[in-house]
């Protein structure tokens, strides 16, 4: 029954032509996009088409330790990728991204295998990789949402926040309402696939295990399980990116560090 | 208790990458004093008071509140005795009842009850609480930023041209309610302005400032 299913080459390449669309889209509009709409595309071909040998060699060697370091390579990548588009930069925005979204995704995911339900062995790479992969894929887009939200408020309101220190706010009084709107930005695409989950789109995890065979209650319990790993990871990563930008942007005499604070340069 | 020197700086300076933008500053303001700030546009007459207000960090020297270097001291309990009011006020809040009562929503203030001063002492109408901070001209921003701010009751305003915004008649207004604050108990500001009448009329002392070597006379 998966012969139906399988995809091959001339499968790729007629999709590919979708991205005329998109291109079409950016000339009409002026939108400066096509380039950037062709990298994206060929990247994203090219990766995942080495990710498959990878996986395919880690999935065959079944050792904990090219797990790991696999994983290990993804959260890197995750880190460097949730800061890369920002519009603004301060001194030591990668490391708190990194340490952001290492904690949170490996914190739940390890909770998940400790407590909840625990494979064997622990780190059977067909189970763990791709959990991990949807944990840090959702952490990406809720540090990067949160953390954009935050930088540009803080570019923006610069005058506001410091007539807030010198009526005598502390630093928390003057940036907490920035800090709330920022964690809500990061928080709401994921809350929103929450509550579309399973009436506007299958979710991606499900559409695969039901295209490979598993029953539908399979299926939902999986995902079910999964959402609620993703949501808090995304939650958690986020406020953690926040509170250690808060950290690097003001200072503990309760000044705001806007020197520190860049804009990135577009590439 | 002797005459005591409120608000000095020793020797303050401010280097900015290879050059300052102002050195060897010294002053000492007494209860009453009135220190008038002047010099061209972009000699960091505004960022002086925003290091003043410890809101940027001096290179050189010490600021000292009542004897007390700032740098021991908390910051919020020092802004709210050391009251920095910018050229571009920021309202806080949605009416201009909303913006009095931001600070006492602060824990600095929050055992704290605002003076009770009038609206008229301004030459503001008493309905403007209930005005939308939008709806607000540039001069009714600027007199509802001093408003609140001696509401606050601070020992020391650093003022950075309060009255720029203002009509002529409305600018002496301003003046001699400030000039009556200064006069009671413990009360001294610094006053940034371009205009040297005003400032002759005001200050009781004056600090000019200028690049590269930058002096004080009073």
């Amino acid at each position: 029954m998966t012969n139906q299913f399988a995809l091959g080459y001339e499968h790729i390449a007629l999709s590919s032509l979708l991205l005329v669309i998109q291109m079409g889209l950016s000339l009409l509009l002026d939108l400066k996009l096509i380039r950037h709409i062709a990298w994206a595309g060929l990247r994203m071909i090219m990766q995942l088409s080495l990710v498959g040998m990878v996986l395919t060699q880690v999935f065959a060697w079944q050792n904990p330790w090219a797990v790991l370091g696999l994983l290990s390579v993804m959260t890197l990548v995750a880190g460097h990728t949730a800061v890369s588009r920002l519009k603004h930069r301060y001194p030591g925005i990668y490391r708190n991204a990194m340490m952001s979204i290492f904690l949170s995704s490996w914190l739940i995911t390890g909770y998940f295998l400790g407590v909840v339900n625990a494979p064997s062995p622990w780190y059977l790479p067909q189970y763990l990789i791709p959990l991990l992969g949807m944990v840090l894929g959702n952490g990406i887009s809720g540090i990067a949402l949160a953390l954009d939200r935050l930088l540009c408020d803080f570019s923006l309101q610069q005058a506001d926040i410091e007539a807030r220190l010198a009526l005598g706010a502390t630093r928390w009084e003057a940036v907490h309402e920035i800090f709330k709107g920022a964690l809500q930005t990061g928080m709401t695409p994921i809350l929103n696939s929450m509550i579309a989950a399973g009436l506007v789109s299958l979710p991606g995890m499900m559409t695969g295990q039901i295209l490979g065979g598993a029953s539908p209650q399979q299926a939902v319990n999986y995902q079910i399980v999964i959402l609620l790993i993703i949501s808090t990871s995304t939650a958690l990563g986020a406020f953690m990116v926040l509170y250690l930008s808060y950290l690097s942007l003001t200072g503990s005499d309760h000044t705001l560090h806007f020197w520190v604070l860049k804009e990135a340069s577009r590439t | 208790m002797k005459h005591t020197v409120l608000f000095a700086g020793k020797d303050l300076g401010l280097k900015q990458e290879n050059h300052f933008l102002f050195s060897h500053i010294n002053f000492e303001l007494q209860a009453g004093m009135c220190l008038g700030l002047s010099g061209r546009s972009g000699e960091g007459k505004s960022t002086l008071l925003r290091c003043l207000a410890a809101l940027s960090p001096i290179t050189e020297g010490e600021i000292y509140y009542r004897g007390t270097p700032i740098s021991a001291l908390e910051k919020p309990a020092y802004r709210q005795q050391v009251l920095y009011l910018p050229q571009t006020p920021q309202l806080q809040g949605i009416t201009v009842q909303g913006a009095l009562d931001y600070p006492f929503t602060l824990n600095v203030y929050k055992d704290l009850s605002p003076l009770d001063i009038p609206a008229e002492a301004l030459g503001l109408p008493t309905s403007i609480v209930n005005q939308r901070l939008q709806h607000l001209s540039g001069g009714e921003r600027q007199r509802v930023q001093l408003w609140r701010a001696l509401r606050l009751n601070p020992e020391i305003l650093l003022l950075d041209e309060p009255t720029a915004a203002l009509d002529k008649n409305t600018q002496k207004q301003v003046e001699s309610l400030l000039q009556h604050w200064l006069s009671q108990a413990c009360h001294a500001c610094i006053w940034i302005s371009h205009d040297q009448a005003q400032l002759r009329q005001i200050q009781s002392q004056a600090l000019i400032l200028k690049r590269p070597a930058t002096s004080k006379s009073d």
